[in-house]
């Protein structure tokens, strides 16, 4: 596999990305609304008084915790609004014919288009876990004298579930990406991924308590799914029939 | 010259329904112009896709410098020795020429300074060097078409296979790129090209494949019309009548004479030993000639003819 072509790829791609204004911008509506919430609630919680720095530290850390379960969703609706129009972009302007006709092979092609669904979600959620966290130790700093994030949960959060959520909504749009017949029943069918990730976001992070045995759990649960999503995004991705079955 | 590519039996099949190329056979020369003939639905643009190696045959095979098609282990050889011309350009319409060039060159590893001068040597052969950095949506159908030209040429392939590129060009354009598909012949690059202009294929073309799923006929386009139909010749006169046929049907070599005023049309078995003297003979009779023309018959002629056959051969069935 040669890396310069997979990086070609994602340049090319977010470069047209970021040509259709309307969708590049879209992308951050999402990740600006849970990062307002969290330095809202942040901002009221650094105006009350308070009885205790430990009291305070819990506050910080209950009223953050909405902010940060939030910004789960945002790399796999990230994905599959990028990732919808990947593959089927390239078949609808027809330019899918003289990238195959190139030395590019399946998996630089795979990879190369994984990336631009992939990337920008998981960076977006990063910036704005990193964000917050300043924020809130920012205003938690004059009264507790300590660092309240990242706690190792949001860490975890972070760096493993963050992109773990990032690869699954991807893989599974590519799938589906590939598989498609036309480009409305790609965008119908992509639809599909989200569902399942996000109700599942919801019962882990929302309902069920915050504990390692639930997050490690959930964890192993997604590095299944993002590998089984690849293996058929592989099996699924054969480029003679994406150019001869694609009306 | 030796053959650069080599098609042997080529078949490819798509369910439900008859193989879209079926058992075709035939080889394309280095340096030549081979043009692929057919009408709609012939397997003119799967015979493109096989011999690009961007679909696989159902059986059969394609050489390109000797190097199957199929094989996944020589996919960066092959690829760099075609520079494909979809039907459709297929250019990222939000990014500009260059972006485009730039994408391709870097997919074929080509250096920086190789992609801008092979991109400013081709653009400007094309005259869309002072555009190269517009929004590739915002140029007309015949510049797209050029672009998607240059983008093919890009790498400096031995072989370039085109699928219909005059399609949707104006006048101007389609001479360019004609004039422009001659020089690569004269450059020593094998051009590959798939149309139903046969006005543009008898031009251009060195060979030409009549296709209608199999092959119906290969080789130049004089020979083909020889081939095909016998020699004609328009003899015009001044003084001329219909009385001029009982003359000249008397004579060897004569198949079939005609009288279409104010000129007689010969067919003649071999028109280089037989008209001297069916000429004398009517300067003899008294006859003032103005002109002799041999009548060609076009390229357009042998198609239809070679289709007509093959629709009639399908229609009479087993």
């Amino acid at each position: 596999m040669k890396l310069e072509r997979v990086r070609e790829l994602f340049h090319k791609d977010f470069a047209e990305l970021r040509s259709n204004r309307s969708v590049f911008i879209s992308l951050f509506v999402f990740p600006a609304l849970f990062l307002l919430e969290g330095i809202g609630s942040a901002v009221a919680r650094s105006l009350t008084t308070s009885s205790s720095p430990a009291s305070l530290v819990a506050s910080y850390i209950s009223g953050a915790s909405l902010s940060l379960d939030l910004l789960l969703f945002v790399p796999v609706i990230t994905a599959v609004t990028i990732g919808s129009n990947s593959i089927v972009q390239e078949k609808t302007t027809r330019s899918l014919e003289p990238l195959l006709a190139t030395p590019i092979t399946d998996t630089e092609l795979l990879v190369g288009k994984a990336m631009t669904p992939f990337l920008p979600g998981v960076i977006a959620v990063w910036v704005c876990y990193t964000v917050l966290f300043t924020v809130i130790d920012v205003l938690a700093w004059p009264v507790t004298h300590a660092i309240v994030f990242p706690t190792a949960i949001t860490l975890f959060q972070m760096w493993i579930i963050v992109p773990l959520l990032g690869l699954v909504g991807t893989f599974g749009v590519l799938t589906i990406s590939s598989w498609a017949k036309d480009a409305r029943a790609a965008q119908q069918m992509s639809t599909v991924i989200e569902l399942p990730a996000i109700g599942l976001i919801l019962v882990v992070f929302l309902f069920l308590p915050s504990s390692w045995e639930v997050l490690g759990a959930f964890a192993v649960g997604l590095a299944i799914a993002a590998y089984g999503l690849l293996r058929v995004a592989i099996w699924r991705f054969d480029r003679p029939s994406i150019l001869v079955n694609w009306r | 010259m030796s053959d650069l590519v080599t098609v042997s039996e080529l078949t490819r099949s798509f369910r439900p329904g008859p193989p879209a190329v079926d058992h075709i056979s035939f080889s394309v020369r280095r340096g030549e112009i081979f043009s692929l003939l057919g009408p709609n639905g012939a397997g003119k643009t799967t015979t493109i896709r096989l011999l690009s190696g961007l679909i696989y045959p159902t059986s059969g095979e394609v050489r390109i410098l000797g190097i199957v098609t199929t094989d996944s282990s020589q996919v960066e050889e092959i690829h760099n020795a075609i520079g494909l011309l979809p039907e459709v350009p297929g250019l990222y319409e939000s990014l500009s020429a260059m972006q485009n060039l730039r994408f391709y060159g870097r997919m074929h590893s080509l250096s920086e300074a190789t992609i801008n001068e092979r991109a400013r040597e081709l653009l400007a052969a094309f005259d869309i060097w002072g555009r190269r950095d517009d929004r590739v949506a915002t140029y007309s159908k015949g510049m797209k078409q050029k672009v998607a030209i240059v983008r093919a040429l890009l790498h400096d392939p031995e072989c370039l296979i085109l699928d219909e590129p005059l399609s949707g060009l104006d006048p101007e354009a389609a001479k360019s790129t004609r004039d422009f598909l001659v020089d690569q012949r004269r450059r020593g690059r094998t051009v590959i090209v798939s149309t139903h202009n046969l006005d543009d294929a008898d031009r251009l073309s060195d060979r030409v494949a009549v296709i209608r799923s199999r092959l119906l006929a290969l080789d130049t386009p004089s020979q083909l019309k020889s081939r095909l139909f016998r020699a004609r010749v328009e003899v015009r006169m001044q003084n001329g009548s219909p009385s001029v046929l009982d003359r000249v049907r008397s004579l060897p070599g004569i198949l079939h004479a005609s009288w279409e005023p104010p000129s007689l049309i010969l067919e003649l078995a071999e028109p280089e030993s037989e008209l001297p003297e069916v000429i004398s003979t009517l300067v003899r009779a008294g006859l003032r000639l103005q002109y002799v023309t041999p009548m060609e018959h076009s390229l357009e002629d042998v198609y239809l003819k070679l289709v007509d056959d093959a629709r009639g051969r399908a229609g009479a069935g087993p």
